[in-house]
C-alpha cells in the first residue's frame, strides 16, 4: 500500500509541494531568523521614487503590505503555523473520532437517536457557529492569547467528531461484514482482537485519506474564520503614519494576514490575492494528495483490479435475482 | 412507504432537538470553564425566548427592531439566492455533462483525471476574484455591473448567484462523470444497444436518470457546502441575509431560530426527494 502510494504522481505531487513549503518555511525561520524585510520608501540615490505598498514586483514577488514588510516572506513564515493547526487539529479530530467510532459500535439501540442528533450539524455552516461561540471570548481581554488558541482549537477539533465518527463506524460496520471476520469470529477472536487485528489494517488506508479530507476541510474553516475576523496569529495594532493605527497580524499565520489585509483589498488588491491563492494551492496540493491515495487503493498490485470486475458483476447479477427475501428488503 | 414516513419523522425531530443543543451551546461557556448548569439554565432560557418570537429584537446601524416580521425578508432573501444556485448548478452540471459525454474518449478521460482539481478551488477565490473582476470592469469601462457595497433595502441576485453556482457546478459534474462511468458498464447498457437504441437516447433515458440519483444522495453534503460559501457571499458582497443577520446579533436565539428557518426548507427538499427516489426505484 504504501509503496503503491508513493508511485502515484499525483500523491507525490501534492506531497512535495507541501513538503517543500513547510521545509523553506523551517529554513526561514531557523537559518534566516524569521526576518521580513521591511522597507517602506524606496530612493533611487537619494531622490525617493517609490512608498509602500509595492506591486508585485521582480523585487518584491508578492508586493508588499503598508508598512513596506515583504508579503512573500510573510507567507512563507506563516506557512508553518497554518500547516501546523491544520495538521494538528485534524489529527485531532480523527484520534478521537475513531475512538468515538468505536464506542458508537456497541451502541446498540442508542444509535439511530446518535445518527439523527449528528445530523443537525449539516444545517448549520460550521464557520458561523465557531463565529458565535468564540466571538465573545475573542472580544474579551481577559484571557490571554494561549488560552484563545486552545479554546478556538477544541471548537475546531469538535465541531468535526460527532459526524465523522459515525463516518468512522460504518466504515468499520462495512470491514466486520467480510467474509475473513466471520471466520475470526468463528475461531473464537475477541471483540477488540478482531479490531485491532483483522479491522484495522483495512481501516487505516482509509483513516490516511479522511485525514488529508480534515486538513483541507480544517485550512478552509481557518480561511472562513480568518475573513470573518477571528484568527489564531494575534493581532496587534502598528502605527502607520502619523494617526493611523491598522492590524497587523502578528505571527503572519494565513488567516490573519487574510483577515487583516481585506480591508486594504482596494487600496493593493494583491495583499488579499496572494493569501487566497496559498490557501488554494495548498488545498489543491492535499486534494492532489488525496486523489493519489484513492488510485493507490484502487489499483492494488497483480492484477487485483480485473478480479474486482469480475466481482462487481457477480454481485450486481445477485441482486437482480428475482427472489428477494422479504426481511432483506426491509433491511437493505 | 410507512418506514420512509417514520424514519423521517424521527430525523425531522432529533435535528431540530440537534439544532436546539447546538443553539444554545454558547451558554456552555462562563469564560472559558465548561458549566452544565449554566448550559441547561441557557437550554430553557432559549426555549422560553423562542416561545416568545414576537418580543424578540435586533439592531442595526439606523436603530432596534423586532425580529419577526422584518426576518422572512432577509430569510427569504438568502433562501431564493441558495436554491437557485443549486438549481442551476444542478441544471448547468447536466448540461455540461452531456456536452462532455459528447466529445472524443480521450478528451473524456483526461475530463474525467483532472475533474477533481476544480473542486479543490475554495469559494473565497471565486468571490474575491469576483470583485476583483467587477472593479476592474468599471476601471476599464466605467459600468458598474454590481453595487459592491450594498444597502439595506437593495436586494441583488445576479452577481451572489454566480458565485454560489460555480463550485456546487463542479462537484455535481464530477459525481455525473464519475456515476456516469460506472452505469455504462453495467448490462442493460449492452442490452439497450443491441436492441439499436441510439447513443444520445440512451444516455439521456437510461444513463442520466440513474446517475441523478446519486446526486441526490449527495445533495445534503452539497447544501451543507453551500451554506458555508453564503456566509462567505454574504459576507464579501456586504448582503445582508440570514447569515449576515446571525453573526451581527450573535445571540444564541437568533441563531437558533434562524438555523431553524434555514432547515426546514432543506429538510423538505432532501425528505421529498427520499419519497420521490423511493417510488422510483424502492429504495431507501
Amino acid at each position: 500500500m504504501i509503496k503503491m502510494i508513493w508511485r502515484q504522481p499525483f500523491f507525490l505531487a501534492g506531497f512535495l509541494f507541501v513538503f517543500s513549503l513547510l521545509a523553506f518555511s523551517l529554513y526561514h525561520h531557523f537559518v534566516m531568523g524569521n526576518a521580513i524585510y521591511e522597507n517602506q520608501i524606496i530612493y533611487e540615490g537619494i531622490k525617493p521614487i517609490d512608498k509602500a505598498p509595492f506591486e508585485p514586483s521582480r523585487e518584491y514577488w508578492f508586493g508588499s503590505d503598508r508598512m513596506g514588510a515583504d508579503l512573500f516572506y510573510q507567507i512563507i513564515s506563516g506557512a508553518k503555523y497554518t500547516l501546523g493547526i491544520a495538521f494538528v487539529a485534524s489529527f485531532l479530530r480523527i484520534i478521537l473520532s475513531y475512538v468515538g467510532g468505536i464506542l458508537l459500535l456497541s451502541a446498540g439501540k442508542a444509535l439511530p437517536f446518535i445518527k439523527g442528533l449528528g445530523q443537525s450539524f449539516y444545517y448549520i455552516p460550521s464557520a458561523l457557529l465557531i463565529f458565535v461561540i468564540v466571538w465573545p471570548i475573542i472580544a474579551s481581554d481577559q484571557f490571554t492569547f494561549w488560552e484563545k488558541v486552545y479554546f478556538e482549537l477544541l471548537l475546531i477539533v469538535m465541531i468535526a467528531v460527532p459526524n465523522t465518527a459515525i463516518l468512522i463506524k460504518e466504515e468499520i460496520n462495512l470491514i466486520q461484514r467480510e467474509e475473513f471476520i466471520t471466520s475470526a469470529k468463528l475461531m473464537g477472536g475477541g471483540k477488540f482482537r478482531i479490531l485491532f487485528k483483522h479491522v484495522m489494517p483495512h481501516l487505516w488506508p482509509k483513516l490516511v485519506l479522511m485525514y488529508l479530507q480534515q486538513v483541507i476541510a480544517v485550512l478552509l474553516l481557518l480561511a472562513h474564520l480568518g475573513i470573518l475576523g477571528l484568527f489564531f496569529g494575534g493581532t496587534v495594532y502598528r502605527e502607520y503614519g502619523p494617526e493611523f493605527e491598522i492590524p497587523v497580524s502578528v505571527s503572519n499565520e494565513w488567516s490573519g494576514l487574510l483577515g487583516g489585509y481585506y480591508y486594504q483589498m482596494r487600496l493593493a488588491p494583491w495583499l488579499v490575492f496572494f493569501p487566497v491563492m496559498s490557501f488554494a494551492a495548498v488545498i489543491m496540493a492535499f486534494n492532489f494528495m488525496a486523489e493519489g491515495i484513492k488510485r493507490a487503493s484502487d489499483r492494488l498490485p497483480s492484477g487485483k483490479k480485473m478480479l474486482k470486475n469480475e466481482e462487481r458483476q457477480v454481485k450486481h447479477e445477485e441482486k437482480n435475482l428475482s427472489f428477494v427475501l422479504l426481511n432483506e428488503r426491509k433491511t437493505s | 412507504m410507512p418506514y420512509i414516513v417514520r424514519d423521517s419523522m424521527l430525523s425531522l425531530i432529533l435535528s431540530v432537538i440537534g439544532i436546539i443543543l447546538l443553539g444554545s451551546v454558547p451558554f456552555m461557556f462562563t469564560g472559558m470553564a465548561f458549566n452544565t448548569s449554566g448550559y441547561l439554565d441557557g437550554l430553557a432560557e432559549l426555549f422560553n425566548t423562542m416561545m416568545n418570537p414576537g418580543e424578540i429584537m435586533y439592531f442595526t446601524k439606523s436603530g432596534q427592531y423586532p425580529l419577526f416580521p422584518n426576518m422572512w425578508g432577509i430569510y427569504s432573501y438568502s433562501l431564493t439566492i441558495l436554491f437557485s444556485a443549486f438549481f442551476i448548478a444542478l441544471i448547468l452540471a447536466l448540461v455540461f455533462a452531456v456536452i462532455i459525454f459528447m466529445m472524443p474518449s480521450r478528451v473524456k478521460d483526461k475530463i474525467r483525471v483532472f475533474s477533481f482539481i476544480f473542486e479543490s478551488i475554495p469559494d473565497l477565490l471565486i468571490a474575491i476574484s469576483m470583485q476583483f473582476f467587477i472593479i476592474w470592469f468599471f476601471k476599464k469601462t466605467n459600468i458598474l455591473l454590481f453595487q459592491i457595497v450594498s444597502l439595506y433595502d437593495q436586494k441583488t441576485y445576479a452577481v451572489p448567484i454566480f458565485c454560489l453556482t460555480v463550485l456546487p457546478t463542479f462537484l455535481i459534474l464530477r459525481i455525473l462523470l464519475l456515476n456516469m462511468e460506472e452505469e455504462f458498464g453495467k448490462q442493460y447498457i449492452d442490452t439497450a444497444k443491441s436492441k439499436g437504441i441510439g447513443g444520445f437516447r440512451i444516455l439521456w433515458r437510461h444513463v442520466l436518470p440513474n446517475t441523478l440519483l446519486s446526486v441526490f444522495h449527495q445533495s445534503r453534503n452539497i447544501l451543507w457546502f453551500m451554506l458555508s460559501n453564503l456566509l462567505m457571499v454574504e459576507y464579501l458582497f456586504n448582503i445582508y441575509g440570514i447569515t449576515t443577520l446571525v453573526r451581527e446579533m450573535g445571540s444564541p436565539a437568533i441563531f437558533t431560530i434562524s438555523m431553524l428557518l434555514l432547515f426546514v426548507p432543506m429538510f423538505l427538499f432532501f425528505t421529498a426527494l427520499r419519497m420521490i427516489t423511493y417510488k422510483w426505484v424502492g429504495e431507501k
